[in-house]
């Protein structure tokens, strides 16, 4: 890497470091404490960040930006400090608002070209990552429309492209599904999820919604009134256990007999109900196939006890 | 069920240079902001004020070169001095140059509050004085066209039509950088009046209005001041009309008297060129203070 006072030139790769720490983050606005001594560790390709509205979870995406200064901690992105290297995170993450951003008379390639070259890219180069990245958000067909003439799904993934132009290690989300219909809401989080799993991009993405997160998310970090409630994975971690429901057509004996040889923990209540602890999908599938080998007809099948969905609305208060 | 599986979606990582580097983010932000507000990529529509406003700019130097195309040698023996000296031809385009502060300059600044892409700018690597820094130049290299060029454009013609085309230039050679410099000076300075008043909103007709307000209200009171009040031409300081072009004039030197009298203009008595020197330095430095204060990170 050289460095030189007008011109730095910037590596682009992947870090070692975390993508996100955060240690003791405090600020309020007045009275109001939006972020009240966070601290907590992002490193999976994909976090979500929920929370109700004003939880404090945009303020915690613009301090990780270095766009709000903070009144106590520290925050350190891809393993630079955000007070000393505010310029240089900005360049190595991307960032997409959640309010309406676009100016409606460029066309969604001259906007994210702009954006490319704003960053550092040549002319060039920015021509061809615009190509690319409105290709891999879905917008290749109308990359020549004025973004005025779009509707709020497209201009989603226009603000998911600006922030993919320049290759980042890193992209920060801000309620990407803000305002969209359940048809354009899907398509979004697919397109997150490509991002985030094929693509090879780490994703911070915010969200109010339970559902966005499960969908799109390996990590989950529920923020309350500026307060982390929640720092967890969202995959039922070893040793740790969803309790299932079962309720039976005919008597669940052999079913429970069979799922307790199979290494489950299966407790039976009555003659058709039964709870076992199931530690990840695969034990789910286990109940469905044991349930047909046996011949016991399942008339339901649902989460019993603090199951992590449970534990995430709790959480969220 | 199919195997097939999509390996190729067109993305990958870039493996190219990115250069952290002020010009380069300077440089895009002026380019794009310069072609929007003249309309490029854009219905025509967009484009006739900038423009026409260019034309208008270029009007007097076509007209007085097409009369010396048509009346040739003979124009020499009827008018002593040129037709249209260099010093006071801005009077004749103060209007254009005006105007095109007055529209066209808002339109770099204004629309990126109203959609908030400004907010999107900012939370790049680029930094608010960059931004501003990309919006002057935006907006002060196309007013140089209206400032500059017809001048240059006249000199040229000038020294096509004259009898002694080595003579004219000998004569004229020292006027040639201050036409330059007088026409930078005037775009920058409305440049930064039309970039302050353009800043206080987002919306661009309150900023042509606020901006033609201005104008006319400090121009007012400079000529009740010197008017009636009878306080003599520095009373005129406190009008923002013509500061910039005044100082100019006196730049580029005082038309010749009979150049004046027989031509189309009537000389006016202008404020003292050190007073004008300092009251356009500090029409820079608040406007400066202006744009520096409505465009910094608002909490980092």
């Amino acid at each position: 890497m050289s460095a030189t006072p007008a011109s730095t030139a910037y590596a682009v790769g992947v870090t070692t470091a975390p993508a996100i720490e955060v240690h003791g983050a405090r600020r309020a606005y007045g009275n109001v404490v939006a972020l009240n001594d966070v601290s907590l560790r992002i490193d999976a390709r994909a976090t979500g960040l929920l929370g109700r509205n004003g939880a404090g979870k945009s303020t915690l995406m613009k301090a990780i930006l270095g766009l709000v200064r903070l009144d106590a901690g520290e925050i350190d992105v891809l393993g630079e400090n955000t007070r000393t290297a505010g310029d240089r995170i900005r360049r190595r993450i991307g960032y997409a608002p959640e309010h309406e951003c676009l100016p409606p008379e460029l066309t969604a390639a001259d906007l994210v070209r702009h954006l490319a070259e704003l960053r550092g890219l040549s002319r060039t180069d920015a021509i061809r990552r615009a190509s690319e990245v409105l290709f891999a958000v879905g917008l290749e067909e109308e990359r020549s429309r004025v973004i005025g003439s779009f509707s709020l799904g497209m201009r989603q993934r226009v603000k998911l492209a600006q922030a993919l132009v320049h290759a980042p290690e890193l992209i920060i989300l801000d309620e990407p599904t803000n305002g969209l219909d359940p048809i354009q809401r899907g398509e979004m989080l697919e397109v997150i999820r490509r991002v985030s799993h094929d693509l090879g991009v780490r994703v911070l993405i915010s969200s109010h919604i339970l559902d966005d997160i499960r969908r799109t998310c390996d990590h989950v970090v529920v923020l309350r009134q500026g307060s982390v409630t929640l720092d967890r994975p969202l995959a039922a971690a070893a040793g740790e256990s969803d309790v299932l429901r079962i309720e039976t057509v005919e008597p669940v004996a052999p079913l429970a007999a069979g799922l307790s040889a199979a290494g489950l923990t299966c407790e039976t209540i009555d003659d058709c109900t039964a709870r076992v602890a199931i530690r990840s999908e695969v034990d789910r599938d286990l109940v469905r196939d044991i349930a047909a080998t046996t011949g016991v007809g399942l008339r339901r099948l649902h989460p019993d006890g603090p199951s992590i969905e449970q534990q995430l609305l709790e959480a969220i208060g | 069920m199919s195997q097939a599986k999509i390996h190729d979606v067109r993305y990958r990582p870039y493996e190219g240079e990115i250069k952290g580097s002020t010009r380069r983010a300077v440089a895009s932000m002026a380019r794009w902001s310069a072609l929007r507000a003249l309309g490029a990529r854009r219905p025509w529509t967009a484009k006739i004020v900038p423009v026409g406003l260019a034309l208008v700019a270029f009007g007097p130097a076509i007209t007085v070169l097409g009369i010396k195309a048509l009346l040739g040698s003979d124009l020499s023996d009827r008018l002593p001095g040129d037709i249209i000296p260099f010093a006071t031809y801005y009077q004749l385009v103060a209007f254009a140059i005006l105007a095109y502060a007055a529209i066209v300059i808002p339109e770099t600044l204004c629309p990126d509050r109203r959609s908030r892409v400004l907010d999107l700018y900012l939370s790049t690597a680029m930094s608010p004085r960059e931004y501003v820094l990309g919006k002057v130049l935006a907006s002060a290299v196309p007013l140089l066209a209206v400032t500059t060029l017809p001048l240059l454009f006249l000199y040229v013609g000038n020294v096509f039509f004259s009898d002694t085309p080595l003579g004219y230039i000998e004569t004229h050679l020292r006027e040639l950088p201050t036409l330059f410099i007088g026409g930078i000076l005037i775009a920058f300075v409305y440049t930064l009046m039309g970039l302050t008043i353009a800043s206080l909103t987002s919306r661009r007709a309150f900023a042509t209005v606020g901006f033609v307000l201005f104008l006319l209200v400090t121009g007012l009171i400079g000529g009740l001041l010197r008017g009636p009040l009878d306080l003599g031409p520095n009373a005129d300081l406190v009008n923002m009309q013509f500061q910039p072009v005044w100082l100019a004039q006196k730049i580029i030197g005082e038309a010749p008297a009979d150049a004046i009298q027989n031509g189309p203009l009537q000389r006016m008595e202008t404020p003292d060129t050190a007073l004008l020197i300092i009251s356009n330095a500090l029409i820079v430095l608040v406007c400066v203070g202006v744009l520096a204060l409505r465009y910094r990170r608002s909490d980092a």
